[in-house]
């Protein structure tokens, strides 16, 4: 049965999935779960990307938690992106203040995920990413896959996290110690230069 | 209905600026008037911030990448991507 993950209404259970034929249909009803059965499978479900300040440990824990219920499910994979205290011209980062022009972003962070599901046989994805001040040391960006197997997951997450920092409009003030600022710029397709 | 508006009163597009372009122009949104296409508004931009000429960035019509000329209508919005720095 794969249905979409549901990431911030834990306790909010789907009471209608629209059927292929757009006949409304309870939960209840099981869906044939066949492994070609990829068209017919309910739209998966978007959430909210953006976050306001850092992505917290709790909260990556308990979306973590969030999957027990899914037991179809045999591997998870996480990125976690940390803001690196990077030393430039001797001055030590205190922080990036993350900005983004966020219509695009959305229809960029959707693209990828749909190209992911498309490519992978993953069960659920989730990306949040920081807006705002995120210091040294805090995590700024979350990605988590899942799938029934881990070559799944292992190839997916690592291609989400390249695609975001090549295709995503997000730009980070990296504010150091003397409260003087430089553009951050990512290295796509080398080092992780976060 | 709005074809009529080709050769009448002048189109407004939106300009918006991100990252160090926003930084660099002093604003993140101006209103641009008689531009037909993107290389024309381009053109006009370079003389109001002829400091652009310096900067590496992309554009986007409507909130799609763009990699050639396209004309411009009433209510379009542009943005000038500085480098992306996500993750």
């Amino acid at each position: 049965m794969k249905l979409p993950c549901w990431p911030l209404l834990q306790e909010v259970k789907p009471v209608q999935v629209t059927y292929q034929g757009g006949e409304l249909l309870p939960a209840s009803i099981s869906i044939p779960d066949k492994a070609d059965n990829s068209m017919n499978e309910p739209k998966k479900k978007i959430h909210k990307v953006f976050v306001e300040g850092p992505i917290n440990s709790s909260f990556i824990a308990e979306s973590i938690a969030k999957h027990s219920s899914k037991t179809d499910i045999g591997a998870h994979s996480i990125f976690l992106g940390q803001v690196r205290k990077d030393e430039i011209d001797g001055k030590a980062v205190q922080s990036i203040v993350y900005s983004a022009y966020e219509e695009m972003a959305e229809k960029e962070f959707h693209r990828i995920r749909e190209a992911a599901f498309e490519k992978y046989p993953l069960t659920c994805m989730h990306i949040y990413h920081s807006l705002g001040r995120v210091k040294a040391g805090e995590v700024s960006l979350f990605v988590f896959v899942s799938a029934m197997h881990r070559q799944a997951v292992f190839s997916a997450c690592s291609e989400i996290v390249e695609q975001i920092k090549l295709r995503v409009p997000i730009w980070g003030k990296e504010v150091l110690e003397d409260g003087s600022f430089i553009w951050k710029v990512n290295n796509v397709g080398q080092d992780d230069k976060k | 209905m709005k074809d009529k508006e080709q050769s009448g009163p002048a189109i407004q597009i939106q300009v918006l600026f991100f990252g160090a372009l926003a930084g660099l122009t002093g604003t993140d949104r101006i209103e641009i008037s008689n531009a037909d296409d993107t290389e024309h508004l381009i053109e006009m931009l370079l003389l109001l911030y002829p400091s652009l000429k310096n900067e590496t960035y992309k554009i986007a019509l409507n909130q799609n990448l763009i990699h050639q000329k396209q004309t411009l209508k009433e209510g379009d919005e542009i943005a000038l991507l500085a480098p992306f720095a996500g993750g």
